[in-house]
């Protein structure tokens, strides 16, 4: 069902700033499919390691072939357990990694004005979509925020020159309602379930087309278990837990339960039957 | 050397299975996992009716083991049987097939289902689900209500297919469940499933889990799986074990061997790596070569009769 092929990857470069660190990992055999909103899923430490849970972690940069075999680059929240693991390891240490992961975002047929709004780590996701849009000859502009200085400032920097940093700011319904107003036809997002669904509300406020990358924390990023199913109202009308892992992490925004997240909807396939 | 084991009368080409629920439906591994590769594998709990799960957080991380309660999300057996199994089938994946339900009469339907599906190479019944509401307990914790389970599903599998009880490792009497299922039709044991635990987010200061209660599976288990599979070899040497519970090397299927296991099931490994099966059943194969007698002569050889 995808291309994603489980690799014994080499890392090649770490660049820690601050809360977030950019870790390059050469040797990636499905760097060569990697799309923007597609994630890769690494195992923190080695086979005796006592943290089972592989990370989930925003595909940033992709490359294919040349000298090092295919690269990738994830974001990585240092201050989390395994985020600390991975950029504390050495140049040239192995890191088993499982990628690309995920549906990534559509991109237009047509040049289009959009906006791109990223907070965390997941805005390392919009990074290459940011640049894809500028080669399709689409205006972007990005609205990143952070606790920390938002991920991905400077690599955005090389793309589009309309980059709004708001570092320390939350996100805001009058920021978003600001930004949307200025002549935008599709809005793309990436944060957490809590961030994505202030964008949801403001996009749909003023009707526009909204497709949001959720970052879940901690899924098994190797696709097998349903820790990570959000409700989700298919275009039959039928709300199902959806994975995100494998029918997201981008989703068309309207068809997210965003007041239901963190529960199983009482009208969702399936939810009579809670308890064997 | 050959791998190959039987089991009640059914024959595999090697003794690592994937757990229950830890594959997926098979199609998400990598093309490296080698879904073919395994023994045989165990599906998730097959419902009646598709089951929406339990609501989020599902999973918590805990040293060396992870707490779930997942509540058995699927599909439901008819979009297994015309989807899922197929699937598997087409790929010469040998499928034995879980099954979990309310009641002893819903088992009972559920098997009947099931029975006239081509690619079950036996029944696996999910007594011991760490999920279960409030005042009530999983059917593995108590003989009778085991067996009665098992009873139902014994008489509603064909003769030939296997009926293999899954039981809980924090059963106050193992050995006497495992009896009742035995006596009940059982035609081997599955031991362990996850063990019923919580974790405590202490920052938001409530349980980690969305359900609460959940089970714990991972390497924090295996001393668990080793001594339920330990006594109820001692007591039923007879009866075939299939061992699970924190199983991630070769190292530690032989260990579940020489405790009295004829297969282990690999679980909570595939999600930390996704390729484990193929790795544990070649480390294990390796340690089976170096043994006079190979992997045969290993089966419950911890058993000196001066320790029992």
């Amino acid at each position: 069902m995808s291309s994603a092929a489980q690799w014994p990857a080499t890392v090649m470069a770490k660049r820690v700033t601050d809360r977030y660190a950019v870790v390059t990992l050469a040797a990636v055999a499905g760097a060569a499919t990697a799309r923007p909103g597609q994630f890769a899923s690494l195992r923190i430490a080695g086979p005796d390691s006592a943290l089972l849970l592989r990370r989930a972690l925003w595909i940033s940069e992709a490359t294919a072939g040349g000298r090092h075999g295919g690269t990738l680059s994830v974001a990585v929240d240092v201050h989390e357990p395994g985020g600390a693991w991975l950029t504390s390891q050495p140049d040239s240490a192995k890191v088993d990694v499982i990628a690309p992961l995920g549906r990534p975002f559509s991109l237009p047929r047509d040049p289009v004005s959009c906006l791109l709004v990223g907070m965390g780590s997941a805005s390392a996701s919009l990074i290459r979509l940011a640049e894809e849009l500028v080669e399709r000859g689409s205006r972007v502009r990005l609205l990143l925020v952070g606790e920390a200085p938002p991920f991905g400032v400077l690599a955005a920097r090389r793309f589009s020159s309309e980059i709004a940093d708001l570092t320390g700011a939350a996100i805001s319904a009058t920021v978003l309602a600001e930004a949307m107003a200025d002549n935008v036809d599709v809005v793309y997002s990436a944060g957490s379930a809590e961030q994505v669904r202030v964008v949801a509300a403001a996009a749909a406020q003023v009707n526009l087309p909204h497709q949001a990358a959720i970052d879940t924390p901690l899924v098994c990023g190797s696709r097998t278990c349903t820790l990570c199913a959000i409700p989700i109202r298919g275009r039959d009308g039928i709300t199902r837990m959806v994975r995100s892992c494998t029918e997201g992490p981008v989703f068309a925004a309207d068809l997210v339960r965003w007041d239901d997240l963190g529960t199983v909807p009482g009208d969702c396939l399936g939810a009579a039957a809670e308890q064997p | 050397m050959s791998m190959s084991i039987a089991i009640a009368g059914i024959e595999f080409a090697h003794p690592i299975f994937a757990a229950a629920g830890c594959a997926g439906t098979g199609r998400e591994l990598p093309p490296q996992a080698e879904l073919a590769g395994f023994g045989a594998v165990i599906t998730r709990s097959i419902t009646a009716e598709p089951r929406a799960g339990l609501p989020s957080p599902r999973i918590a991380e805990t040293p060396a083991g992870l707490v779930n309660a997942l509540g058995l999300p699927g599909p439901g057996v008819e979009q297994f049987l015309t989807d899922e199994l197929p699937w598997l089938v087409d790929r010469g994946v040998p499928v034995i097939a879980s099954i979990a339900a309310d009641s002893a009469a819903d088992y009972a339907r559920l098997a009947q289902r099931l029975r006239q599906a081509a690619g079950i190479l036996a029944i696996e019944v999910n007594l011991s689900n760490p999920v279960v509401e409030p005042g009530r307990f999983p059917f593995a914790m108590e003989a009778g209500a085991a067996g009665g389970v098992v009873h139902a599903v014994r008489r509603n599998t064909a003769v030939g297919v296997p009926v293999f009880a899954k039981l809980a490792g924090d059963t106050t009497d193992i050995v006497g469940v495992a009896r009742a299922c035995a006596g009940a039709g059982a035609d081997g044991l599955s031991l362990i499933n996850a063990v019923r635990a919580m974790g405590i987010d202490a920052t938001a200061e409530q349980p980690s889990l969305g359900a609460t209660i959940g089970g714990l599976s991972g390497p924090a288990i295996k001393p668990i799986a080793l001594r339920a599979v330990w006594e109820v070899y001692a007591a039923m040497p007879d009866v075939p074990i299939i061992a699970s519970g924190g199983v991630r090397t070769g190292a530690d299927a032989a260990e579940m061997i020489m405790a009295g296991a004829k297969a282990v099931s690999v679980g909570t490994a595939l999600l930390n790596d996704p390729a484990a099966g193929t790795r544990v059943r070649d480390e294990l194969a390796d340690i089976a070569a170096r043994r006079e007698g190979g992997l045969p002569a290993l089966l419950g050889c911890a058993h000196q009769e001066e320790r029992v």
